[in-house]
């Protein structure tokens, strides 16, 4: 073989594999818990259905979720271990299935409810790096507007400091981003529209993220455009190091958290 | 004078139509449940705070007052189920037109 039919080989196989990766850092990793209401107004015996997931949110790409390592609730002052009542469920994506996650829960007394999970570190090749987000996600019930604001006391979390249910598209969403219980100066926070239905469209991948970040005290704010559910992704690098294929790697740790908005018509 | 008449008609029938859902800054709430015999209630303002020695008052299916109380300082109120057994009507007043109204069925009482 010439040198030049071995070097346009290899150009071509360059073309092809460059052409078949998936488009990395347009895409932001989002842990997600989203119930099927975050507003229950109707008395007791309503019950939830809470998906629990790992995705690419604007772009509705799921990446495998291992069984989390906790799965709770918190619900005035009280935890609640929930990890026994997680179902697995198969989603469809290009390459085969992948793995996530579905909870029932009957919301019979008033109070806010705070759901949280903490996944197993999942690793992500493309970033050569594990990624664990600490997710969250608030549902009122029955009008007592009461521990929205109370930490689960989770490794890295957001603590809301607007109330996180009954917005409107265009409200400000500020929060406060907590590690090892303290503020977080400077870090990055990743936030991504829930596209349901995929449909709108990013004219180009710097709309897919959004990015904001955190002042001295920790705290970032994001005025959501549309109604839907929105993800706020926090994240920085965990001080611990975790072995793959006997190397150690780096954990990027997220605080995750999802509000859902409402047009004012 | 016929304006004013009509125009007060007009403000009480706005009044009444008002959904109670209507998001006020005070908004007081009053939720039951039961426990064996026992219905229990709680009665409290949006921010959690308990509602303190407000009238609760009781009526059945057929809206027949058959009981009241008043809320304790955690906001409670709580009673033996009045028999016969039939659906429950809670009203609550808060005074200073605070009032909330819960229905408890008897299909969904046990939590």
């Amino acid at each position: 073989m010439s040198i030049f039919s071995r070097a346009s080989l290899a150009c071509s196989c360059l073309v092809a594999a460059s052409a078949c990766l998936p488009p990395q850092t347009a895409e932001a990793h989002f842990g997600a818990i989203i119930p099927s209401d975050n507003i229950v107004s109707e008395a007791a015996q309503t019950t939830l259905i809470l998906d629990v997931e790992f995705l690419h949110p604007f772009e509705q790409n799921f990446m495998p979720m291992a069984r989390p390592n906790a799965f709770g609730v918190l619900h005035r002052g009280q935890k609640t271990d929930l990890i026994s009542t997680l179902k697995e469920r198969k989603i469809q994506e290009k390459d085969g299935e992948v793995a996530a996650w579905r909870a029932k829960y009957p919301i019979k007394q008033p109070g806010d409810y705070t759901f949280y999970v903490e996944p197993q570190p999942y690793w992500e090749p493309a970033e050569d790096s594990y990624i664990i987000h600490y997710t969250k996600v608030c549902v009122q019930a029955l009008g007592m507007e009461d521990g929205w604001d109370e930490p689960v006391g989770l490794k890295t979390e957001i603590i809301p400091l607007t109330r996180p249910y009954g917005l409107w598209s265009g409200n400000l969403f500020t929060g406060r981003v907590l590690r090892d219980g303290k503020p977080l100066a400077g870090a990055e926070v990743e936030v991504e529209y829930l596209n349901a239905d995929a449909k709108v469209h990013a004219p180009a991948d710097a709309y897919i993220t959004q990015v904001v970040k955190t002042d001295e005290r920790g705290i970032f704010s994001y005025a959501m455009p549309r109604a839907g559910w929105w993800g706020f992704a926090a994240l920085s690098e965990d001080d611990r190091k975790i072995r793959h294929d006997g190397v150690e790697k780096s954990v990027e740790i997220g605080a995750v958290y999802w509000v859902r908005v409402a047009d004012m018509r | 004078m016929k304006r004013i008449v009509r125009f007060c008609l007009l403000a009480l029938f706005v009044a009444c139509c008002w959904p109670p859902t209507a998001a006020l800054a005070h908004k007081v709430t009053i939720f039951a449940y039961t426990e064996g015999d026992t219905v229990y209630s709680e009665s409290y303002f949006s921010d959690g705070d308990p509602v303190l020695g407000g009238l609760v008052t009781v009526a059945d299916a057929q809206g027949k007052q058959v009981l009241s109380g008043k809320t304790d300082q955690d906001g409670h109120f709580h009673f033996p189920m009045p028999t016969p057994k039939s659906d429950l009507v809670l009203s609550l007043d808060a005074s200073m037109g605070h009032k909330a109204i819960f229905t408890l069925k008897l299909d969904e009482a046990a939590p």
